[in-house]
């Protein structure tokens, strides 16, 4: 008896199980569809249809207008048909531009635009919608026809009446008050949205051209825009270990190309890069390679790319389709992108240099997006993202690299739409504005790791310097590293109209640093931390037109320091000057000041830090200004003189007055407002009384 | 139990059944040849090129410093190329040597060519339809869970159609 009851216990399991996986695989075939009958169900039977006159009812726009089209007049208004010829929707078009299409039942916006147009003609021909961005027509002969190409659409019956109950299950069915149209009453409105739902569908014959004018980009965008070499991806080619459809290893080696170009140069070896000998081991073209080139901030294809050869065991390309993919194998996966990317740096860095992350949205009963707020994040940071899009989103089974992000307004009025601004991967396509709609994954790298600068020269016979990372060997003309000692330091370049200029900042002490600009012309500065999160910025607080704040700085602590022209058509020199001041001022003209042709000023200085003062000549001719000892206070000091219009080097002096006493003598400039860094020797480990004097010579 | 293995037999039976009428569709014996590039010769590729596609070129210089340059992108080019098969002497200006059998008394070719950017996946035939001596095949392309990509390239796909009154055919990507 018991094993009777088992065996129908067994038997029922069994039966339900076969039955679960056919119904999972039925609903996830594309070309299969189950034949259903012809009725459909249009609405709830238990919901009450409640008739409300759109145009009139105040109740109404309140709640599924005005929200999000102010009070933009009505132009039209009518129903539009699921492909089952129930009328599931309600459009309504608005004067001078804008539509919006809800769910007639529920009301529930799908789709809307500020100021495009719907597709459909003013004809009383009968329109029918799919979804966002699915527009269609039927001919006599019930064959669909797409409302924007013209194409014909020929699906089976029975495909119909699936799609239209399955759309009619997600948005209608529900237990609210339904709405009917029985009058078009035009009233006033203004509009303000955007298009969230997308989506048209990407076209390889025409790659959406992005702008980067009114782009969010990462500061280090020009590494993308200059477009490094990497690797081929063709039809026929074979790559790595036997591989193909290599366009995750082609944004692997993008990434990690970035990477390793600005922020741990132990990220990929000479080998790897250009200007390597094979059979000499050794770099014989250096100014192919970012390691020996002359000047560490040439960005060509070659110095910012990394070897690419389809095969072979200096290349890197192949390197990292052979981490990636296995050998004989097409195409990738997000995780193996991620898995292939830190196999390869689990050989270079420590674990605690790298974080890589992944995300790919998987099917559960439909398709979905990545959250934009994701990308978006890591873009605001700074850093590149290794994007995936999805056929079944409208994309191409891609990876991408994002760099920027961008709202995108069709031409033919299709909408505005949210979207990345990429490397595409594909030859001459590295600046390519896709649809955040498309995409259902990503892969993102952060590297940790804080350089740590040595003056190595001047580069060439320019008067720039270049800098280079002590521990990964990163090479950079725009570096600040305060150590405990450094009293005062300044940098000097060149802008071209619109651009700015980075600098990577340290200081080993934390505290005030008074940090300002130089020159003749209205510059700006602004201070990041690592992730670029703004931290205090400044137009015209210094001299003159000049940039100036006081900021309390972590020891330690990487920082970006920009500076740029407050006019992007401005272009020229200015001077960033950086000192670790004891007290903190508001503005240039709050530091102590002076104008007496003589004068004596006394200091009680602390460690790791410098004192300042203005002096103004109230007559141009030659000054003098010496250090003195205070008392019995026989301490070692130094002096700068930084004359805040021009951006040569400043004056500086540390034993010239004798006996351990700093002396400058200048011409000064009448009514110019001078100013003056003066400290002991060694900040770090001495302090004390010391005066200064100020006599017109 | 064995009331239990029927039910068992009889269920997979369904499932296979299901699961095989979603990958063949015989609409008027169409057959499709989904990579058949190498069927065709190389001589009629290079006059019947497409938009959207990179070739190689020529004169690519190995010596050359920017490898990119080994490919060019067609912008001129028509974005497809459609031809009908209806004979041997056709075939032999388009097909290497014994590329298939075609029966052309009784069958025609259709050939496809393209601009495609993914190299490793088949193309099947979603349905074919034929009024007035037009054919229309509608086709897409298999789905794969992985990203797979390539630049885009020239691809031909050929359809095998069971038919001989057919004077023109139209091709029609499916998503």
């Amino acid at each position: 008896m018991i094993r009777k009851e088992m065996k129908k216990k067994v038997f029922q399991l069994i039966i339900g199980i076969v039955l679960l996986i056919s119904v999972v695989f039925l609903v996830k075939m594309k070309s299969v569809y189950a034949k259903t009958t012809k009725e459909t169900i249009v609405f709830d039977e238990k919901t009450k249809e409640k008739e409300v006159e759109i145009g009139k009812s105040e109740e109404f726009l309140a709640d599924f207008v005005s929200p999000f089209f102010g009070n933009k007049p009505i132009k039209k208004c009518g129903y539009i048909y699921n492909l089952d010829d129930s009328a599931d929707y309600i459009y309504m078009e608005f004067e001078n531009g804008g539509y919006a299409i809800y769910a007639k039942q529920t009301m529930e916006i799908l789709e809307y635009s500020l100021s495009g147009k719907l597709p459909y003609n003013d004809s009383n021909e009968a329109r029918y919608y799919a979804g966002p961005a699915k527009y269609f027509y039927k001919n006599d002969n019930s064959q669909f026809r797409d409302a924007i190409t013209g194409d014909k659409i020929n699906m089976l019956e029975s495909e119909i009446v699936s799609f239209s109950q399955h759309t009619r299950s997600r948005i209608v069915n529900r237990d609210v008050t339904k709405y009917r149209i029985t009058n078009d009453v035009l009233k006033n409105y203004n509009i303000k949205t955007k298009n969230l739902y997308s989506k048209p569908s990407i076209d390889s014959n025409d790659l959406i051209v992005a702008s980067t004018n009114s782009a969010c980009l990462i500061p280090n965008w020009r590494y993308f825009d200059v477009n490094p070499l990497f690797g081929n991806n063709f039809d026929g080619g074979t790559y790595g270990n036997g591989n193909s459809g290599t366009c995750g290893p082609v944004a692997a080696q993008l990434l990690l190309g970035y990477h390793n170009y600005y922020n741990n140069r132990r990220i990929i070896e000479d080998r790897f890069l250009n200007g390597y000998d094979d059979v000499t081991n050794t770099v014989i073209n250096p100014q192919m390679n970012p390691n020996h080139c002359t000047d560490p901030m040439l960005m060509s294809r070659w110095t910012i790319g990394t070897r690419s050869e389809d095969t072979g065991n200096n290349s890197f390309y192949s390197e990292i389709i052979t981490r990636i993919m296995k050998p004989n194998t097409s195409g990738s996966t997000n995780k193996e992108v991620k898995v292939g990317i830190e196999d390869y740096l689990s050989e270079r860095l420590s674990s605690s240099e790298y974080i890589v992350k992944y995300e790919e949205k998987g099917w559960w009963f439909g398709y979905s997006s990545i959250e934009s707020s994701i990308i978006k994040s890591e873009i605001n940071k700074g850093r590149p993202i290794i994007v995936s899009m999805d056929s079944d989103l409208g994309g191409y089974d891609h990876f991408v690299v994002a760099y920027g992000y961008q709202d995108y307004t069709y031409p033919d009025g299709s909408g505005t739409y949210e979207g990345y601004i990429v490397h595409f991967g594909w030859p001459d396509n590295n600046c390519v504005w896709i649809n955040s709609a498309w995409c259902d994954g990503y892969v993102s790298l952060k590297i940790n790791h804080m350089h740590n600068y040595d003056i190595i020269g001047n580069i060439g016979t320019t008067n720039r310097v270049e800098y280079r990372c002590s521990s990964c060997g990163h090479r950079t003309d725009a570096a600040i590293n305060m150590s405990a000692r450094e009293r005062y330091t300044e940098r000097v370049t060149k802008l071209s109209a619109g651009e700015y200029k980075d600098y990577y900042v340290t200081f080993a002490t934390s505290g005030n640093k008074l940090i300002q600009t130089f020159g003749a012309k209205d510059a700006r500065i602004y201070i990041y931390d690592n992730e670029y999160n703004l931290l205090a910025q400044n137009d015209d607080d210094g001299y003159s037109l000049n940039a100036f704040f006081s900021y309390n700085a972590e020891a330690n602590t990487p920082y970006i320091l920009r500076v740029k022209f407050y006019n992007s058509s401005t272009s020229g020199y200015v001077k960033l000057g950086v000192t670790p001041a004891a007290k903190t001022y508001l503005n240039y003209e709050k530091i102590l000041n002076s104008k007496a042709c003589s004068a004596e000023f006394y200091f009680d200085t602390s460690y790791n830090t410098t004192n300042v003062i203005t002096y103004t000549p109230t007559e141009s001719g030659k000054y003098k200004f010496e250090t003195n000892y205070v008392g019995n206070n026989r301490i070692d000091t130094y002096l700068y003189l930084i004359d805040p219009y021009s951006t040569d080097e400043c004056l500086y002096n540390d034993d010239g007055a004798g006996d351990l006493q700093a002396l400058i003598t200048d011409t000064l400039v009448a009514n110019r407002t001078y100013f003056i860094v003066v400290s002991t020797y060694n900040i770090a480990t001495r302090k004390g009384l010391i005066s200064l004097s100020v006599s017109k010579i | 139990m064995r009331k239990i293995k029927f039910v068992i037999i009889g269920m997979v039976l369904l499932m296979l059944f299901v699961f095989l009428k979603s990958c063949y569709n015989d609409k008027h014996g169409a057959e499709i040849y989904s990579k058949s590039n190498d069927m065709i010769l190389t001589s009629f590729l290079e006059n019947n090129k497409v938009k959207g596609a990179y070739y190689k070129d020529t004169n690519y210089d190995e010596n050359a410093k920017d490898s990119t340059d080994r490919y060019y992108y067609d912008e001129a080019s028509p974005e497809s190329r459609t031809f009908l098969i209806k004979d041997q002497e056709t075939f032999e200006k388009i097909f290497v040597k014994n590329a298939f059998d075609v029966n052309f008394e009784q069958e025609i070719l259709c050939l496809y060519i393209f601009a495609d950017i993914y190299p490793n996946r088949k193309y099947v035939i979603d349905n074919v339809t034929i009024e007035e001596k037009h054919a229309t095949i509608y086709f897409r392309i298999e789905s794969n869970n992985k990203k797979d990509v390539a630049a885009p390239y020239q691809r031909c796909l050929i359809v095998k159609l069971k038919e001989k009154d057919i004077s023109s055919v139209e091709f029609i990507k499916q998503r």
